[in-house]
């Protein structure tokens, strides 16, 4: 499998420098710099609200910043456009709260979408993919544990697994860095640490960076290597899962002294068999 | 450790009899992994087939199937009823049918943990020290479905030679044995030169460790480990579980975790038969335990070959049935073609190349006339409102019974479910009548004028829209009907309140398109008699040359008409859609 090296100018691989983002008179992110040195996994939390989502779709482009800029193992990523942005969002791929899977096409076909950059519009029509990238998607699949779904309608699937699909399409477009806009809002707990074990597993294992925005504080104590909170588009805090104490959590979201995260902790905590 | 667990296991025994299932089984088999010969695992568990017998009370069975599958289909298809299985074996197990075995216990090692380890070996004499000295030579694993004889191996072998584990790749060949034993005994023999068992790790490597293939091969006479070398070992495996039919009644599940639980204390020298060698004992485990296992390991290694072929099926079939239906289209088109052609007695052909010679008289005329036609346009005004009040008044009480019918015919909202056939057949009826037809009877009957012609448009209209209407309820959440229900609304309450916020732009664009049909409809109603432009129209046509600046005058009327009818619709629709225009979304 690919491994990612880390960033090949100047050691530093993502640069975000004091990038802003205003809807109408609205601040949704505020001068935020953000530099990443080597594949990590990232978590962003913060309040709904707080420019987390809006900060994710400028890196992948979706969105364009009103100031600042984006730069990519020394690539302008803020500058692109036309064919150079396209080929920079399929190196950059992204996945959904809500899966975004086309819910009445099979499995493997949504996997395939990620190579869509690569694939002519006539090509697609006729949803003709060379048996090569079929054989890769399977096996893509298989890695994620739902290859046995490949024929299925996606809409078919419980969440985590429309979610693993998601994943699945995500690392078809072989990127560089994944970026995940709330991947377990819509999951139960169980499916949860499915999909956040994936994420963290493609981290370890490939060597990509993986940022990914957190409703949950333990998520993103248990999975990330680094923490960056976020309120109302500033970035408030920024450092290792351990430095992430309940004083800096009431901070992040506003709260007061009766802000109790084990009220809204999703957690399964393990059950440790061989210490019975 | 053990006593305390045989307590807690006989204590669950006791509470849980009580609630034993009403059925009872009339024997009793267990099945034995491959791994040595079939008559040595069936000699070493004999004692805990004497055991079971006497505790259940009925007919006790060993099983010992060639391969690994042979037990897992034996927990599958319900011919065997407890098993020692691997973790990969399991996860097989489940992944087929979740709902077929329960994990019971675990045997536990001497160091209190439950994992073991794949081990590489080779002769001493043979030279061969790590893997690197395995390049191009021949190595043997057991059964493909054993979690240390082939699956841990071939994942991790490869990631640390770099090569796959096809023969010939890296290694000259890659044999499987069959067995954990088979393959001792052919490194032994020499017949590979290196092979990959299992063993818990610990002790020592002259007594083929505490538990393990290796150590019942010593046990055996079948090797002297003097002899032997280890050039590879795995990272931990989790020891597989002893699993039990979930069919089974609940005394007996009972029954048989107690004995499995207190086999080593009662009878340590069956246990280290049934065990495998030195066990601290056994403890209890469930799924969980070999979940995270599942995901990591399993998923990769399960074949995802025959997902692979499956989908390339359905793909074959979805092609085939995409070149017939477009043969299908094909033919239809030819023979098509050919009967129209016929029927047309050559008309066709003779009459296309005048087609456009009226347009070109009534364009020419009015062109040549352009002076006239502000004033024809206000000439013709009048009849044009009462041609748009004839289409809007239609237009309008249609929409209101259209609302109220789609709404009694769509699955989910309908006031009197089972009368949504009966509603849809009315919108059916409503729709199939034209309303050029209609009209003609109403004019017959009731004489000419915008009455019938109003009367006949809202009929029609009634069912077009009826079942467009019906359509967009469907797609309509029902979400905030369920919202309404819960606070005690009434079935208008629920409808006015639930639906029509989310269908109404829907409903408005539709009623829009419907109301600029119908100003066509309601023209050339006017041919019949129904009064309006249509009228004008008609006598104009028929006046022929001479008057086509009238016509033209009329037709560029109408034409103005549709248009501004489709900019209103546009404004009104956004409006509807999204309110004040927004700010933007965070």
């Amino acid at each position: 499998m690919l491994r990612y090296p880390s960033g090949k100018y100047g050691g530093i691989m993502l640069k975000i420098n004091n990038l802003t983002k205003k809807f109408g008179s609205n601040i949704a992110v505020n001068s935020v710099s953000i530099d990443i040195e080597k594949p990590i996994m990232l978590g962003i939390i913060g309040a709904s609200g707080a420019g987390k989502s809006t900060l994710l779709r400028m890196i992948n482009r979706l969105e364009s910043q009103t100031s600042g800029s984006i730069s990519f193992d020394g690539l302008s990523v803020s500058d692109l456009n036309g064919a150079a942005k396209a080929k920079w969002q399929s190196n950059c791929a992204m996945i959904f709260q809500q899966f975004n899977l086309v819910p009445r096409m099979d499995v493997v076909s949504n996997v395939l979408h990620g190579t869509l950059n690569k694939r002519s519009t006539v090509a697609t029509f006729f949803n003709l993919y060379p048996r090569s990238d079929i054989h890769t998607a399977i096996e893509i699949l298989g890695r994620l544990g739902v290859a046995e779904h490949a024929a299925k309608r996606a809409e078919a699937l419980s969440g985590g697994q429309q979610q693993r699909v998601a994943i699945a399409r995500a690392l078809m477009q072989d990127p560089k860095i994944i970026l995940a806009d709330e991947p377990i809002a819509s999951l139960d707990p169980m499916n949860a640490q499915i999909v956040m074990e994936t994420l963290r597993r493609i981290h370890d294992e490939d060597g990509r960076t993986v940022i990914a925005n957190l409703h949950t504080l333990d998520t993103a104590r248990r999975y990330c290597d680094r923490v960056i909170g976020m309120r109302n588009g500033n970035v408030v805090f920024d450092g290792t899962p351990s430095e992430l104490t309940t004083e800096v959590a009431r901070k992040i979201y506003g709260a007061g002294s009766d802000f109790s995260e084990a009220a809204t902790s999703t957690e399964i905590r393990e059950f440790n068999l061989v210490s019975v | 450790m053990k006593k305390l667990l045989s307590a807690i296991v006989a204590s669950t025994a006791l509470s849980t009899a009580a609630f034993a299932g009403g059925h009872s089984i009339s024997e009793f088999r267990i099945g034995i992994l491959g791994g040595e010969n079939a008559q040595d695992r069936m000699t070493s568990n004999e004692c805990l087939r004497e055991k079971t017998e006497d505790l259940l009370g009925v007919p006790t069975k060993l099983f010992a199937p060639a391969d690994y599958d042979g037990v897992i289909q034996g927990l599958l298809g319900g011919t065997i009823d407890m098993a020692w299985l691997g973790a990969s074996g399991y996860a097989k197990t489940f992944i087929s049918n979740p709902d077929a075995v329960e994990p019971i216990l675990v045997p536990v090692n001497m160091d209190g943990g439950y994992g073991y380890y794949s081990i590489g070996f080779a002769r001493k004499d043979s030279g061969i020290t790590s893997l690197d000295d395995m390049k191009g030579k021949v190595f043997g694993f057991g059964d493909p479905n054993s979690t240390s004889g082939y699956l841990i191996p071939s994942i991790e072998i490869p990631q640390a030679t770099g090569a796959t584990m096809d023969s010939g790749d890296y290694f000259g060949e890659v044999k499987f044995t069959g067995g954990h034993e088979q393959t001792i005994v052919a490194v032994n023999n020499g017949d590979v030169d290196g092979g990959v068992t299992w063993a818990d790790g610990l002790g020592e490597w002259e007594d083929g460790f505490n538990a393990g293939a290796l150590r019942k091969a010593v046990d055996a006479g079948l090797v002297d480990m003097n002899d032997m070398v280890q050039i590879w070992q795995s990272k931990q495996i989790p020891e597989g579980p002893i699993v039990i039919s979930k069919s089974l009644p609940e005394d007996v599940k009972v029954k048989m975790t107690g004995l499995t639980a207190s086999l080593h204390s009662m009878d340590p020298e069956c246990a280290y038969g049934v065990f495998s060698g030195e066990r601290l004992g056994v403890m209890p485990i469930g799924h969980e335990a070999y979940y995270q296992y599942f995901r990591n390991a399993m998923s990769e290694t399960i074949s995802t070959q025959k997902y692979e072929a499956d989908y390339f099926e359905l793909i074959k079939k979805r092609r085939t049935y995409s070149a017939i239906l477009l043969g299908v289209f094909v033919i239809l088109m030819i023979a098509g073609f050919d009967i129209v052609d016929s029927r047309n007695a050559g008309g066709f052909w003779a009459g296309i190349t005048n087609i456009f010679d009226f347009p070109g008289e009534v364009i020419l005329e009015a062109s040549e006339k352009a002076e006239k036609l502000p004033g024809l346009f206000i000439k013709f005004f009048p009849s044009l409102i009462e041609t748009i009040n004839i289409a809007a008044a239609a237009t309008l009480t249609a929409s209101i019974f259209a609302v109220l019918l789609s709404m009694l015919a769509t699955q989910g909202m309908a006031k009197w479910p089972r009368l949504i056939p009966v509603f849809r057949r009315i919108l059916d009826i409503m729709r199939a009548i034209p309303d050029f037809v209609i009209a003609l009877i109403l004019i017959f009957i009731l004489g000419g004028g915008p009455v019938p012609a109003m009367i006949a448009i809202t009929f029609h209209t009634t069912g077009a829209l009826g079942k467009l209407f019906s359509e967009v309820n469907e797609n309509a959440s029902l979400q905030p009907l369920d919202g309404l229900s819960s606070v005690g609304a009434s079935w208008m309450q629920k409808m006015l309140l639930g639906v029509v916020p989310q269908v109404s732009p829907n409903y408005f664009s539709y009623a829009l398109l419907r109301f600029e049909i119908n100003i066509r409809i309601s023209a050339i109603l006017g041919f019949v008699g129904a009064g309006g432009i249509g009228y004008d129209l008609k006598n104009a046509i028929s006046w022929g040359k001479g008057r086509y600046d009238e016509a033209g005058a009329i037709f560029i009327l109408l034409f103005l008409t549709i248009v501004i009818v489709d900019q209103l619709s546009g404004i009104l629709r956004d409006r509807l859609t999204y309110g004040r225009k927004s700010e933007g979304l965070l």
